[in-house]
C-alpha cells in the first residue's frame, strides 16, 4: 500500500506565486523518503499540504489512504511531525509539553509515562525534562519535537530537517532510531532536508525539488539511471592538458565524466601523450550530491 | 467537551497563571479599580461631593431624582450605580483581551499553534476550547473583583445608608449578563485579531478597539450624557450578546490553520 500518494498537488498562498505546482508521486509504506532541495524550494509547504493544515490550490493527496481536505483527525493520529515551524512551549517543562501533547493525542496516562520514558532516555532529555523548555539548547529543544512527534507512535513520520541544530552524536543517534523505526515497525519517513550527505546515509527513496517543481523521484539507482548512468574519472596529476569537459575537485582534481572503462584508458593516454604527470586515477560512481546538481542544472536549462 | 478540549483548557489556564506578564495585570487593575478606588470612595462620601471633581454635571442631572439624600450619601450613591459600574466593566475586557491574546496570538507568535494543528484535535474543537479556555478565568477574575468590591461597599452602605446595598438589581445584571456578553465579545474579537497579529503585543494594542467605547461611555455619564439605568444595561448586554453572535460567526469561518501559522 502507498502511505503516501499525490496527484497533481498544487498550492499557492497568494494566487500568483506558485510555492508548489502539479506534484504527483507516492511513497510505498517503510521508505524513508529524502525530499531534497534548497531554500524555498516547497518542501515545508508540502508537508503542511498532506498532514491537511493548508488547503490544496487544486489536485489532492493521501496519507495511508485518508484524503488529506477530508480526514484530517485522522490523519493526525496515524502521523507523527516535526517542522521548524512547529514548536512546544517555552513556559512548561519538557515533561509537561510531552504530557499535554500525550493527552491532546488520546493517549492515557500511563501509556504517555511509559513513551516519555523511553524517548527522552533515547533523545537523552532526562536529566532536562523537568526545566521548563526556554532554558533548553536550541539542540535539546530539537530533540524534545522529534519526542513529540513520536510520541503517539505514529505510522507516518515527517521530519523536517531533523538534525538541523544537533551535534554530530545526537544527529547520529536520531539517523539511527529514524532507520530502526522504518526496518522494524514499517514506519513511513518523510524526510526533508538540505544536507544531501545525511540523506545519502539513510534515506531509501528520493525527491529533488526546486522552487516548487518536482525534479525527479526515484531510488538512487533509479535515478542514476535517468541520468544515464554516469561516472567520473577523477585524477590527481602534474602538468595536466585541457581536457574537453573537465571539472576541477575541491581537492585540486579534475574530473571527467566517462561512459565505460575504455574511457579512462583513452583519457590516461591521452594525458601522458601530452607530456602530463599522473599519479592517481580512480573511477568514482555519482554521489546524490552530483545526482542532485545534475537535476537542478537540467532544470536550468 | 471531550478530554482532549479539557486537556486543552487546563493548559491555557495553566499558561495564565504562570506567566507574570498576564497575571499582574489581572491582579492589579481589579485590585486598584475594585477595591482601592471603593475603599476611597468610601472615606471620601464623609467629605462630600466637593471633594471628587468632574462629577458636576453628573450630580446635577441625578440630584433631582435623589433629593431625599444627603451630600454623602449622594456621592456614595453616584460611585456605587453610575461610576463603578463602568469600572467594573473594564474587567473582564482586559482579562479577557490578555487571556485571548496569548491563548490564539500568543500561541501563533511561538508557533505552538502549528504543533496544537498536527494532534487530532479538529480546528472546530480547538476552538471551543481555547473560546472556553479563555473566558472561564476571565470570568473568574470578574466574579472575584465584584465580590471584593461587594464587600467594601457594604461597609459603605452599613456607614452610610446602615443597610446592605449590594448586590442590587444592576448589579446582578452587570455581573451576570452584561460583563459574560463583554467577555465573550472581548475573546471573539482576539480570534479575529489573530489572523491579522503577529504578536502578543500587537493584538494588546488592538485590544483598545473595545476599551476605547467603554472609556467614552464612562466620560459621557460623567459628563451628564446619559445615565446608565437598568433598562439601558440590559440593553447593552442584548446588544452585545448579537455582536458576540456575529463575531462568532465570523470569526470561525476565519479560524482556519492556514491563516494562524
Ligand atoms: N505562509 C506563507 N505565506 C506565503 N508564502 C509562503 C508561506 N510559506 C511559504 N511560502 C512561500 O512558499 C515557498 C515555499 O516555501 P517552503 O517553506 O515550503 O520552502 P522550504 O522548502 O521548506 O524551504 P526551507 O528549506 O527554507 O525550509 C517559498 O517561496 C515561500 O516564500
Ligand atoms: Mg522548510
Amino acid at each position: 500500500m502507498n502511505a503516501i500518494e499525490t496527484i497533481n498537488l498544487k498550492k499557492s498562498y497568494n494566487g500568483n506565486q506558485i510555492a508548489l505546482s502539479d506534484t504527483s508521486f507516492s511513497i510505498k509504506q517503510g521508505e524513508i523518503f529524502g525530499f531534497l532541495g534548497s531554500n524555498g524550494a516547497g518542501k515545508t509547504t508540502t508537508v503542511r499540504l498532506l498532514n491537511g493544515i493548508l488547503e490544496p490550490s487544486g489536485g489532492n493527496a493521501s496519507v495511508m489512504g485518508m484524503d488529506i481536505t477530508k480526514n484530517q483527525v485522522e490523519i493526525h493520529k496515524l502521523c507523527g511531525v516535526m517542522t521548524e515551524t512547529a514548536l512546544m512551549y517555552e513556559n512548561l517543562s519538557g515533561i509537561e509539553n510531552l504530557n499535554f501533547f500525550g493527552r491532546l493525542h488520546g493517549m492515557s496516562e500511563a501509556a504517555i509515562r511509559e513513551r516519555s520514558f523511553v524517548l527522552l532516555e533515547y533523545l537523552e532529555l532526562t536529566d532536562a525534562k523537568n526545566k521548563k523548555v526556554k532554558a533548553y539548547s536550541t539542540g535539546m529543544k530539537r530533540r524534545l519535537s522529534i519526542a513529540r512527534a513520536l510520541l503517539h507512535s505514529p505510522k507516518v513520520l515527517f521530519l523536517d530537517e531533523p538534525t538541523s541544530g544537533l551535534d554530530p552524536e545526537a544527529a547520529m543517534n536520531v539517523t539511527k532510531m529514524i532507520k530502526q523505526l522504518s526496518v522494524e515497525q514499517g514506519v513511513t519517513v518523510f524526510l526533508c532536508t538540505h544536507q544531501l550527505k545525511y540523506a545519502e546515509e539513510i534515506c531509501t527513496l528520493y525527491g529533488f525539488i526546486h522552487k516548487g517543481r518536482m525534479l525527479g523521484m526515484g531510488t538512487f539507482d533509479e535515478l542514476l539511471k535517468q541520468r544515464n548512468s554516469k561516472r567520473y574519472v577523477e585524477i590527481r596529476g602534474e602538468s595536466l592538458p585541457d581536457i574537453k569537459s573537465s571539472e576541477l575537485t575541491h581537492e585540486g582534481k579534475i574530473r571527467i565524466t566517462i561512459q565505460s572503462d575504455d574511457d579512462v584508458t583513452r583519457i590516461l593516454q591521452d594525458i601522458l601523450s601530452r607530456g602530463g604527470k599522473v599519479y592517481e586515477a580512480r573511477q568514482v560512481k555519482w554521489n546524490l550530491e552530483d545526482l542532485y546538481f545534475s537535476f537542478q542544472k537540467g532544470e536550468n536549462l | 467537551m471531550n478530554s482532549i478540549q479539557r486537556a486543552m483548557i487546563i493548559k491555557d489556564i495553566k499558561e495564565v497563571i504562570g506567566s507574570k506578564q498576564m497575571l499582574l495585570p489581572m491582579i492589579i487593575v481589579p485590585l486598584i479599580m475594585m477595591l482601592i478606588l471603593p475603599l476611597a470612595l468610601v472615606i471620601g462620601a464623609r467629605y462630600g461631593v466637593s471633594g471628587i471633581n468632574g462629577m458636576d454635571y453628573m450630580v446635577k442631572t441625578l440630584g433631582s431624582k435623589f433629593n431625599e439624600l444627603d451630600n454623602s450619601q449622594l456621592l456614595f450613591e453616584i460611585g456605587l450605580n453610575y461610576m463603578f459600574p463602568v469600572f467594573f466593566l473594564l474587567i473582564p475586557i482586559m482579562a479577557s483581551s490578555i487571556i485571548g491574546a496569548s491563548s490564539f496570538v500568543g500561541e501563533k507568535e511561538h508557533k505552538t499553534m502549528e504543533s496544537l494543528f498536527y494532534t487530532p484535535i479538529s480546528i472546530r474543537e480547538l476552538f471551543v476550547a481555547k473560546v472556553i479556555g479563555s473566558a472561564v478565568p476571565a470570568l473568574v477574575v470578574t466574579l472575584l473583583s465584584a465580590i471584593v468590591f461587594g464587600i467594601v461597599m457594604n461597609i459603605g452602605g452599613l456607614l452610610y445608608f446602615g443597610r446592605l446595598v449590594f448586590p442590587n438589581i444592576k448589579w446582578l445584571i452587570l455581573i451576570f449578563w452584561v460583563s459574560p456578553a463583554v467577555t465573550v465579545m472581548a475573546i471573539f474579537f482576539m480570534v479575529f485579531v489573530s489572523a491579522k497579529a503577529n504578536t502578543f503585543q500587537e493584538a494588546q494594542q488592538m485590544s483598545a478597539f473595545i476599551v476605547v467605547p467603554v472609556i467614552l461611555l464612562l466620560l459621557g455619564q460623567m459628563g451628564g450624557l446619559f445615565i446608565l439605568n437598568n433598562l439601558t444595561l440590559g440593553i447593552l448586554g442584548a446588544v452585545f450578546l448579537v455582536i458576540d453572535y456575529i463575531l462568532m460567526r465570523k470569526t470561525a469561518s476565519g479560524f482556519v490553520p492556514e491563516k494562524l501559522i
